[in-house]
């Protein structure tokens, strides 16, 4: 075998022997981490109501996120806390994953916390559930906790302790301590329902005060403006923050200082109850939804102007009330001025005593006319919360004078342009009496055109009258055919003769004698034997001398001979 | 004592600088002829004397109303118009309002009624003459004449006055929310404003002003350019 095809058979060989490795060790690797288990486990199944304890989900399977149960009877302090770890160790790989919280318990009891899941693409794992039981007195007897407990503690306080409904109050939450505390963390607020909840800006300051003789650290760290809108008792709500208070060992280290710990410690406070009182019945009409002790002014910077000065007017609440809900009184426009659109001013401050301050509007008046101008009466109502009952401001009317300027048009415009009148025009005076010699009452007359219209109407209807363009009667419409014909002859048209044939056409036609019917014998029939004759030879005639006129007879033997039979036809 | 010599003791009183004694003279008179436009006009002259310019704005717009004619009540009311501070947007009127004044200018509403009743009175003379006279007399005639009767029908009633303008005769009147004297106040209107009465319940009337400002104004404190039961025939 030649040297060269050894030396390839040998790389191949070599090549098969890393390759059955490379597929053993992904083997391996795939079947170890098909198992894996996922365990749950807490640092102690026996705990204090406010006392945190540590639960833990550890795998070892890689890959996927450890879904943790739900744990709605406890608050998280903390986590969630990820970690994870791979060892080599004479070849063993090991692996591990945990996710870790940090639970305080909300009530006393005893509590299951579920199984936690892990998805990967091996599929699911799941962990055991745990059992905690949570009581009050079971915080452990430990002398560190106990001193963690006594020098880290928080408190609410509130402005008032009875209020209205509508009058605002101050809520603030403070932490104090005694010792070094670090990681403050907020795990529950109160909360309420049927109060409206401002908040007001805090300096979060650290500051040392002397309580009860001893020495303290002070953080007021939120501070809210609560306006119960329904009548009732508020409390029991509860405030829980915790924080690493740090605590001497008692022992002391390799340079003689003495050794610190830190103990997570949850203070937690209740809200002091605070009564909620009804306004009185019946609200007054007018009633402005104010509640506290306020005041309502009106300031005119002058009450004599020219015209081409300006007025400012400035309506303004102030004292101590629920200011974040009310709204200053508009005023109600004087007239004879321009009024710009108000500048709003307030100043409201929230303290532990209440809400003070004041708000305002301020209007700029132009005046428009000379003359005297009445600033109008304002009327306000609130709920006084130092009197207990309802109170109404007036402001009075005032009167500014507005020395020069147009006179007021009585058919002008405020806020529109201005129509000036043709003063020059007017005399000095009114104009003198109008003699009355018989003053003007209501109209007779009225009745008189009634009647009239009456009778018009009656008179239609007595005319039995088609409006169709035909005579209005036989009788009518023969005149005027006649009248036609008699015109025709005496004024010689041309035409004549047709006239008076379609004349008596149109009479034989009106008794129901139509064309074919004119003949001697159904004419005799009808008018008798001499009248019979008579029409038809005047027709006869009337045909022939349409195309030979004066050839049979002349026009007065027609006239004649028609008037005749026109008489009784 | 009849009204023409009651008149005539207002005119003497007047003319002797007694105002206040020749008022309720004048007012009685009023009372009983609202639609006389020459008595509305001395009761603005007499209101104007004793220095209540509302009212007699009042008695001047009503003079006017009835009488567009009437150059002295044009003069008066705007005499009196320079010595009232109001000048709030007074309401225009309708296109309506508009032609009755026109009709009015040119004839007083009595005029256009005669000519009403003498156009129907030659349609009945037609109508009667046709029927029983003249049976060929065109039926054109009585009916152009019926035609004209019907718009001349409508020019008087047109030339009706009516007005729903009513002006503040008190010192001033505020304008309230709803018709509660406790209700919210939102508007004060100055003596001799003027606004469109939009419809009236106890006491109160809701007003329109000439910007579209509405609000409700107790009564008392109003008088109506025109009575409500003077305008209709």
């Amino acid at each position: 075998m030649p040297r060269r095809q050894k030396e390839r058979k040998r790389v191949v060989k070599k090549i098969g022997k890393y390759l059955m490795f490379g597929v053993a060790l992904l083997w391996t690797t795939i079947t170890f981490g098909q198992d894996g288990t996922l365990t749950a486990k807490c640092s102690r199944t026996t705990v204090g109501l406010n006392e945190q304890f540590r639960i833990t989900f550890s795998t070892d399977r890689r890959g996927g996120n450890i879904e943790p149960p739900a744990m709605n009877d406890f608050l998280i302090v903390g986590g969630p806390f990820q970690s994870q770890q791979t060892q080599i160790i004479n070849g063993n790989i090991s692996f591990q994953q945990e996710v870790s919280y940090q639970l305080v318990a909300k009530s006393e009891g005893t509590f299951k916390i579920g199984p936690a899941t892990l998805k990967t693409r091996q599929g699911s794992l799941e962990s055991n559930a745990l059992t905690i039981t949570v009581k009050a007195g079971a915080v452990r007897e430990n002398p560190l906790a106990q001193q963690a407990k006594d020098g880290f503690q928080v408190d609410i306080l509130t402005s008032k302790k009875e209020v209205y409904v509508g009058e605002p109050f101050v809520m603030l939450l403070r932490a104090y301590w005694t010792k070094p505390v670090r990681n403050l963390n907020i795990i529950q607020t109160p909360n309420f329902e049927g109060v409206l909840q401002n908040q007001l800006d805090l300096q979060e300051r650290e500051r040392r005060e002397v309580i009860d003789g001893k020495s303290v650290i002070v953080l007021d760290f939120d501070k809210k403006l609560l306006t119960p809108t329904q009548p009732g008792t508020l409390g029991g709500q509860e405030l829980k923050l915790s924080g690493q208070v740090q605590v001497p060992t008692g022992r002391r280290d390799f340079f003689n200082m003495p050794e610190v710990t830190y103990i997570n410690q949850v203070a937690t406070a209740k809200i002091p109850a605070v009564k909620i009182k009804p306004l009185p019945s019946p609200k007054p009409a007018g009633f402005s939804g104010a509640v506290g002790e306020l005041n309502l002014t009106r300031d005119l910077s002058r009450t004599s102007v020219s015209g081409d000065e300006s007025i400012t007017l400035k309506i303004k609440i102030s004292g101590t009330g629920n200011f974040n809900t009310i709204s200053v009184p508009e005023l109600v426009p004087p007239q004879g001025f321009d009024i710009y659109d108000p500048k709003f001013n307030e100043k409201i401050n929230y303290t532990t005593s209440g809400v003070s301050g004041y708000k305002e509007l301020e209007y700029l008046l132009i005046p428009q006319f000379k003359g005297d101008f009445i600033v109008p009466e304002m009327r306000w109502t609130y709920f006084n919360t130092k009197t207990g009952s309802y109170e109404e401001l007036v402001l009075a009317e005032e009167t500014v004078e507005v020395l020069s300027g147009a006179e007021a048009p009585s058919s002008g415009a405020v806020n529109g342009p201005v129509v000036k009148r043709e003063v020059q025009d007017i005399d000095s005076d009114i104009r003198y009496l109008h003699s009355v010699e018989e003053p003007r009452g209501k109209s007779k007359g009225i009745l008189f055109a009634g009647l009239l219209a009456v009778a018009v109407a009656v008179m239609w209807l007595l005319q039995g009258v088609r409006f169709g363009g035909k005579a209005p009667s036989k009788q009518a419409t023969w005149q005027r055919e006649k009248k036609k014909v008699m015109a025709a002859f005496s004024s010689g048209a041309d035409n004549r003769y047709g006239i008076l044939f379609n004349c008596l056409e149109s009479q034989l036609l009106s008794q129901g004698l139509d064309k074919e019917h004119i003949k001697l014998a159904t004419l005799q029939q009808t008018f008798g034997e001499e009248r019979g004759a008579q029409l038809h030879g005047l027709l006869e005639r009337c045909q022939m001398a349409e195309y030979a006129p004066g050839a049979v007879g002349d026009d007065q033997w027609f006239m004649d001979e028609f008037k005749t039979v026109w008489e009784w036809m | 004592m009849d009204v023409k010599s009651s008149l005539d003791s207002a005119q003497a009183l007047y003319d002797a600088g007694d105002y206040a004694a020749a008022l309720p003279l004048f007012e009685e008179a009023g009372q009983a002829f609202p639609l006389d436009a020459d008595l509305a006009y001395n009761l603005g002259n007499c209101y104007t004397r004793l220095g209540e310019f509302g009212e007699a704005r009042l008695y001047f717009e009503r003079a006017l109303l009835l009488d567009p004619n009437n150059a002295d009540a044009e003069h008066n009311l705007q005499w009196v118009g320079m010595r009232l501070s109001d000048a709030v947007v007074e309401p225009t009127d309708s296109l309506f309002q508009w032609l009755g004044s026109t009709f009015r200018t040119v004839a007083t509403s009595e005029s256009w009624l005669m000519i009403l009743a003498l156009a129907l009175a030659i349609t009945v003379g037609l109508l009667a003459v046709r029927r029983w006279w003249k049976a060929d007399l065109n039926w054109r005639w009585p009916f152009t004449s019926t035609v004209i009767s019907v718009v001349l029908a409508g020019v008087y009633w047109t030339s009706l006055p009516k007005s729903d303008a009513v002006v503040v005769t008190s010192k001033n009147s505020y304008g309230y929310s709803e018709p509660s004297p406790s209700s919210k106040r939102i508007l004060l209107l100055s003596e001799g404003s003027a606004a469109r009465l939009r419809k009236s319940s106890e006491g109160w009337f809701f007003l329109e002003l000439g910007d579209g400002r509405v609000a409700w104004f107790e009564t008392a404190q109003w008088g109506r350019v025109l009575p409500p039961e003077s305008t209709l025939p």
